[in-house]
């Protein structure tokens, strides 16, 4: 009960910070010099034209009147219409979505796969080789821009050993698999398409692990000294003392009661990933929403911008959230206040 | 404790056999994908990928497509798509800048000087299977006037709603509302695409915009396939197509952000033909003798522009602009900075097109004579100045780093402001600049269009005439040009004005560009036009 007590509670609290994220947003955005009108019209529309798109988009108005006709029109469940892409805003988050989200669950499954067990050998084996070895590791995923060792891995994967492709989700001759989560890899799966899963697969590996290359690093330096402080601890002597072979020990017992900084970090880089990948997809024409945000900067698209932020403030509070409910379950000790 | 550790050998093992069965793909030239079980053979995955298939051809570029409404949009990306999807009365072909006959079979022209009749094809056929009739042209002119948007701007002032008469099915009269010499030639830009009236059944209140945004009603050579917004664009040969339908059976428009990527790509062979904006002029360089790969060279009537605010002091001064003209180093610029790719030109009408005037004067680079000047106007103390350009454009900030250490020898403190698109359009827009570079390309190519905007005092600010430039002598030749049909006579009206701003220089044009696009050696057929460089005539391509 104490739980659901919570969730509600903070789920509630949500509120106040969306409304906080719509109003910077919101007044941020609008004091980019430049007219939406203009824009939308086109280069050679002539001033009566703009006139009369600004009178129909609302820009007439005075700000504020038109930040409370757009929290009307969201609150009923509108987000807008795009002057970049004639559609609905909605459709075009549906549209460029799942592929970021889809590229950032990929890159944080392998940063848990590799940085958290090169984190704990690291701590174990401090100062040795390995030790050594998985700091600088982290350290250059940590300082190498991503769009950089983007390129580097495209010349070596994809140009030199010809074994990964370039660019893109799919391979150009396939089509994507029947829309369900509008994640490739997902869909293709549930329909039981087997190509296109594949090819889905090997077209996320460059885009993820360069994601990656960073949170691995940040990941396995915060295990390293969250391990080492655990690692002094009595009860982990004890259990080596019980004969606990060092996989159980150090997995079982210190990795659990080392694991809070670890989630808490994670929680945060996953954020970061979901809102920071547009170099990444960039470099692989990854059709997401970091591309499709910059796009919308450039063309003024203001519910665009809007629903883009609050997408992303929304995924951000939720996993957080998530990450908070999942200290209690790995150390009940803790209570929700 | 043991459930944990067995989870993470489990994830280890799924990703071992996850990457174990997917690396088997080759990534290569040679490349073919057919389905590795006979499961799921579904027609599309049975198409060769990459080039090794003459019937599919790859084409990229990293301009995201907005949409595909030909009425409402103003972006290279959507037209080069819908140029193919849709037909026009008069369209171009190949590297030809004048109209040939595409729905209308002949037209007459005007014996009042404004009623144009024109006699449709009957064999044409939208995609639906039904005819293309006077009523579909009528519609898709209305419709261009009540969007208002880019497409309207060539039809405003020219046509209204009460322009069309209907003689019969096939055949229909359009009247001006007062003599536009240009007029056939609007009606071959993507803005004259003639779009099914069935359209009116899916208007709602934005007169079908957001209907027709990801849609295709058109009757053109190729219709749409499917689209993966950011991603990919599929366009197939319309097999039933009324005029002489495509060797290329289908045509992939690929979103590469990263051009960078894009090279690669083209290198490996998986990519046939690029964007012609999407490489910087030393990256073509360094493409030239490319295994397999051609750089295609062709006159362009891309225009760079300096403009400069003549109601912003001193640039007021004949004298200033002259001497300011005198200090742009053009050979630097055309041999350093475009590394060959672009010619000298005095004015705004591109060499090769109808109109353009040799004989203007030019101004050498001379930086004794521009002090002089300088001198002349009494500014020989100097005074600073600001240039805006827009980011994320190598060769106009590479032009304006130019001009600053040029300037700096005549005593003019340039400093360079790099700013936003939507924030240079708004700056330069609204007047409050001094210098700013633009550049330019005409839809289609008429002396009117380049002047008009450039130089009439009507396109001030908007308009993009962003000298700000007034001239009531040069306001007359460009009125009395668009009534004139005599070709002998409007040809004259254009030299004089070309004479004329050259002296007043509210503008200084550094090059016209050669256009430059990397392809492959096995592409035929692609023919640069040089006012629509968009366009690739994806309906006469083959591969080889």
């Amino acid at each position: 009960m104490d739980a659901l007590r919570y969730i509600i509670k903070r789920l509630l609290l949500m509120f106040p910070i969306l409304f906080g994220i719509t109003v910077l947003t919101f007044f941020i955005s609008n004091t980019i010099p430049g007219d939406p009108a203009r824009l939308a019209a086109g280069p050679h529309a002539d001033a009566k034209v703009i006139e009369e798109l600004r009178e129909t988009m609302g820009l007439n108005k005075p700000l504020y009147v038109q930040y409370g006709t757009y929290m009307n029109n969201l609150v009923h469940g509108d987000f807008g219409f795009s002057n970049f892409s004639h559609q609905p805003v909605i459709e075009d988050i549906k549209a460029y979505f799942p592929a970021t989200l889809e590229l950032t669950l990929f890159s944080m499954f392998i940063t848990i796969l590799i940085g958290i067990p090169f984190g704990v050998i690291s701590a174990n084996k401090k100062d040795k080789i390995a030790d050594q070895f998985t700091r600088v590791m982290s350290l250059m995923g940590v300082a190498m821009p991503a769009f950089w060792l983007g390129i580097l891995l495209l010349l070596f994967f994809y140009l030199q050993l010809g074994i990964l492709p370039g660019s893109g989700r799919l391979d150009t001759g396939l089509s994507p698999p029947v829309t369900i989560t509008g994640m490739y890899t997902l869909d293709a799966l549930l329909s039981g398409n087997w190509t296109v899963f594949q090819s889905a697969i090997i077209h996320l590996i460059l885009p993820a692990i360069t994601q990656a290359a960073v949170t691995i690093g940040m990941i396995t330096r915060m295990t390293r000294s969250s391990m080492l402080e655990v690692l002094k601890s009595d009860y982990v002597r004890t259990a080596y003392a019980k004969g606990g072979t060092d996989t159980r020990v150090l997995y079982g017992h210190a990795l659990r009661n080392g694991m809070m900084p670890i989630l808490t970090l994670l929680g945060m880089t996953f954020g970061h990933s979901l809102g920071g990948s547009v170099l990444v997809e960039s470099v692989f024409s990854w059709p997401g929403l970091g591309k499709y945000a910059v796009n919308a900067i450039t063309y003024l698209d203001f519910p665009a911008v809007m629903a883009v932020t609050m997408l992303i403030a929304i995924l951000f509070i939720t996993v957080n959230l998530i990450i908070d409910i999942l200290y209690q379950v790995i150390d009940p000790r803790l209570n929700y206040d | 404790m043991r459930k944990n550790n067995f989870a993470i050998k489990m994830l280890v093992l799924a990703l071992t056999v996850l990457l174990a069965l997917a690396g088997c793909n080759k990534y290569n030239e040679e490349t073919t994908k057919t389905p590795t079980d006979g499961k799921d053979n579904q027609p599309k995955q049975t198409e060769k990928a990459g080039s090794g298939n003459p019937d599919v051809f790859n084409y990229a570029t990293n301009q995201d497509i907005p949409h595909l409404d030909p009425h409402g949009t103003s972006s290279n990306t959507s037209f080069r798509v819908t140029y193919m999807l849709y037909d026009r009365l008069v369209t171009y072909d190949g590297t030809d800048t004048e109209i040939k006959p595409q729905l209308a079979e002949k037209w007459d022209l005007p014996e009042d000087g404004v009623t144009y009749t024109f006699y449709l094809n009957k064999n044409a056929k939208f995609h639906d299977g039904t005819p293309v009739t006077a009523e579909a042209v009528k519609y898709s002119y209305t419709r261009a006037l009540k969007i208002g948007k880019s497409a309207a701007g060539q039809f405003n002032g020219v046509i209204d709603e009460n322009s069309f008469e209907i003689i019969d099915e096939h055949t229909i009269k359009i009247k001006l509302l007062k003599p536009f010499s240009p007029f056939l030639k609007t009606l071959g830009t993507v803005f004259g695409n003639i779009v099914n009236p069935k359209l009116s059944e899916h208007e709602g209140n934005d007169n079908g915009e957001a209907y027709l945004a990801d849609k295709d009603m058109g009757s053109g050579p190729f219709v749409l396939d499917s689209w993966a917004r950011g991603q990919k664009l599929v366009l197939k040969a319309n097999s039933d197509y009324w005029g002489e339908v495509p060797k290329l059976k289908t045509v992939n428009v690929q979103i590469v952000n990263e051009p960078a990527t894009a090279r690669l790509m083209l290198e490996k062979g998986e990519l046939d033909l690029l964007d012609d904006t999407m490489l910087s002029p030393d990256v073509l360089k360094q493409l030239e003798g490319a295994d397999g790969i051609e750089i295609l060279k062709s006159p362009g009537y891309a225009i760079d522009d300096i403009s400069m605010n003549i109601e912003k002091k001193p640039l007021d001064n004949v004298k200033v602009r002259q001497a300011i003209a005198h200090a742009v180093n053009y050979d630097s610029i055309i041999n350093d900075v475009l590394l060959g790719a672009g010619e000298r030109i005095g004015g705004i009408i591109p060499k090769g097109m109808f109109g353009y005037n040799d004989a203007v004067k030019l101004y050498d680079f001379d930086l004794e004579k521009a002090k002089e000047l300088l001198k002349e106007a009494g500014q020989e103390k100097g005074f600073k100045l600001e240039i805006a350009i827009s980011e994320n454009n190598e060769v106009r900030k590479n032009i304006a780093v130019m001009l600053q250490s040029d300037f700096k020898k005549i005593g003019i403190d340039l400093e360079i402001k790099s700013l936003a698109w939507p924030t240079y359009l708004d700056l330069v827009t609204s007047g409050k600049h001094q210098l700013a570079i633009g550049g330019w390309t005409p839809d289609y190519a008429d002396p009117d269009y380049n002047l008009w905007y450039f130089a009439h005092s009507s396109s001030k600010g908007p308009g993009f005439n962003l000298a700000f430039y007034d001239n009531k002598k040069v306001d007359q030749l460009l009125e009395e040009g668009r009534q004139t049909v005599d070709e002998g006579r409007r040809e004259e009206i254009y030299k004089e004005i070309q004479a004329i701003m050259a002296e007043e220089v509210p503008y200084i044009f550094p090059s016209q560009r050669k256009v430059q696009v990397p392809v492959r050696t096995w592409v035929k057929g692609f023919e640069i036009n040089p006012m629509n460089t968009w366009y690739v005539p994806f309906q006469k391509i083959t591969k080889d």
